[in-house]
């Protein structure tokens, strides 16, 4: 009695932690997606409607649709003395565990926003646009092919330790 | 809450250790203070009417050679451009081309620098912070020379207080008739987020950020005012607006760069705008060392 259920709970863990990994690439991909969602926003803000930085973060915050980029949390809505809105807006990224391409074009986006005219900013933010939509066709690929991979490999090892077990 | 000093206001946007120096100097500074300029790579200066001191780590020197002195550097210049400007270039492409920008409570900031093809100032080297001043009641002797058609002209050099007699006259003559103000730069009501930075008068419309003559055209077809005022008419298209308003009973009130009659006549546009014959009188201010104090008031 006692094998069958350690056999069964084996295939569980095995099934649980699989499912696990692939849901983890799943949230790389959801994260790329928002970040594709971040730039066109972004450069919307800025193009059109030429808010300045903080009210950019203030209507940032306010979209459900970039709930995933917590980071946006910590960035000001209003300008604070001594507080330097680039090194925050850095801080607040780095604090995050995205992957480091993801990293990387967050970063490359807080350097650039609000440093020229709107016309050159949004060129440069629809170039990292096309990096990021690039990035998320990466992920969106390794999530299906490495997901169900994942999935297979943890029901596979579990249901192979609950032969052993047994 | 107390209310912020204008240094205060000031220091808020300086990087460290510049504010913390502004902030321990402030009583030193005092409250007479017009304007704290800084140069890249030379020391900060403290500006009163008729003198000049320099900014040190425990206060104020007169002497630029002291080694206390505090020097600001172009990463200082930058970082309160980038501060000033809420780090949002794009937002103030505008300010950038006129070189000058309104921080709160009437605080403006003028900048020098390099200008770029596209006509906006790129690499700031110099950052002029100008204190407005209300003096309240100093153009009680001029407000009784605008209306009924008739106009005033007030005529002073460089920091001579055109624009606090300007803002004075907008906040008397604003209390009884209606008023436009056209304040193409923004420096007389300091408008921010909606709101004026300076009482301007109760019953004054302010146009600012277009330019001085589509201000003027605009304000006479659209908000029926009694009075039009505004800052430093500068050229041919100032008199053309201001000679538009000819016939329909307005009376103009503008500022004008010119210490004496003669100096004004001498002015280009002047014998244009003269014979408009919008203007009966020109109020000649007494200089820098005096801001806002009326010399002599000229018939015309």
């Amino acid at each position: 009695m006692i094998r069958v259920f350690a056999a069964a709970s084996f295939v569980a863990a095995g099934a649980v932690t699989g499912s696990a990994l692939a849901s983890k690439l799943r949230r790389e991909q959801r994260i790329c997606a928002a970040i594709c969602s971040l730039f066109s926003r972004t450069a919307f803000l800025v193009g059109y409607r030429g808010d300045d930085v903080y009210s950019v973060c203030s209507e940032l915050r306010r979209d459900t649709e970039l709930a995933p980029l917590t980071f946006l949390n910590e960035l000001p809505e209003t300008y604070s003395s001594g507080a330097d809105f680039r090194d925050i807006w850095r801080s607040s990224v780095t604090s995050q565990t995205f992957g480091a391409e993801e990293t990387e074009l967050l970063i490359r986006l807080g350097s650039i926003i609000g440093r020229s005219d709107s016309a050159s900013q949004c060129e440069t933010i629809d170039q990292l646009g096309k990096r990021a939509a690039e990035l998320e066709k990466r992920r969106a690929d390794t999530s299906r092919q490495k997901g169900r991979l994942y999935r297979s490999v943890g029901l596979l090892l579990g249901v192979i330790s609950a032969i052993l077990v047994i | 809450m107390t209310e912020r000093t204008s240094l205060e206001i000031i220091a808020g946007y300086l990087p460290e250790p510049l504010r913390a120096a502004v902030l321990s100097a402030e009583a030193a500074i005092g409250p007479d203070l017009t304007e704290l300029r800084l140069y890249s790579g030379q020391p900060a200066v403290i500006v009163y009417p008729g003198r000049i001191l320099f900014l040190t780590r425990c206060g104020v020197t007169a002497s630029s050679a002291n080694t206390a002195v505090i020097r600001t550097s172009f990463e200082d210049i930058r970082r309160t451009i980038d501060a000033v400007t809420h780090y949002s270039f794009h937002s103030h492409v505008n300010e950038f081309r006129q070189g000058s920008f309104i921080i709160g409570s009437g605080i403006r900031a003028g900048i020098s620098g390099v200008y770029n093809q596209d006509g906006l100032i790129t690499d700031v080297t110099g950052i002029c912070f100008r204190i407005s001043r209300s003096v309240l009641g100093c153009s009680a002797d001029l407000a009784g020379l605008v209306g009924g058609g008739k106009g005033l002209l007030i005529c002073g050099g460089v920091n001579s207080g055109k624009t606090t007699i300007i803002r004075d006259l907008c906040c008397v003559l604003g209390r009884k008739r209606k008023v436009v103000l056209v304040d193409e730069r923004n420096e007389i009501a300091a408008v921010s987020d909606g709101r004026t930075g300076c009482d301007v008068g109760i019953l004054t419309n302010v146009l600012t950020g277009c330019p001085r003559h589509i201000g003027i055209i605009s304000a006479i077809r659209s908000l029926s005012p009694d009075v039009i005022i505004c800052d430093e008419l500068a050229g041919d298209d100032d008199v053309d607006a201001v000679a538009a308003g000819a016939g329909c009973g307005i009376s103009f009130c503008a500022s004008v760069h010119a210490e004496s009659l003669e100096a004004l006549k001498c002015r280009y546009f002047a014998e244009r705008l003269l014979s408009t014959g919008l203007f009966s009188h020109a109020a000649f201010l007494a200089g820098a060392s005096q801001p806002g104090r009326i010399r002599e008031v000229a018939e015309l």
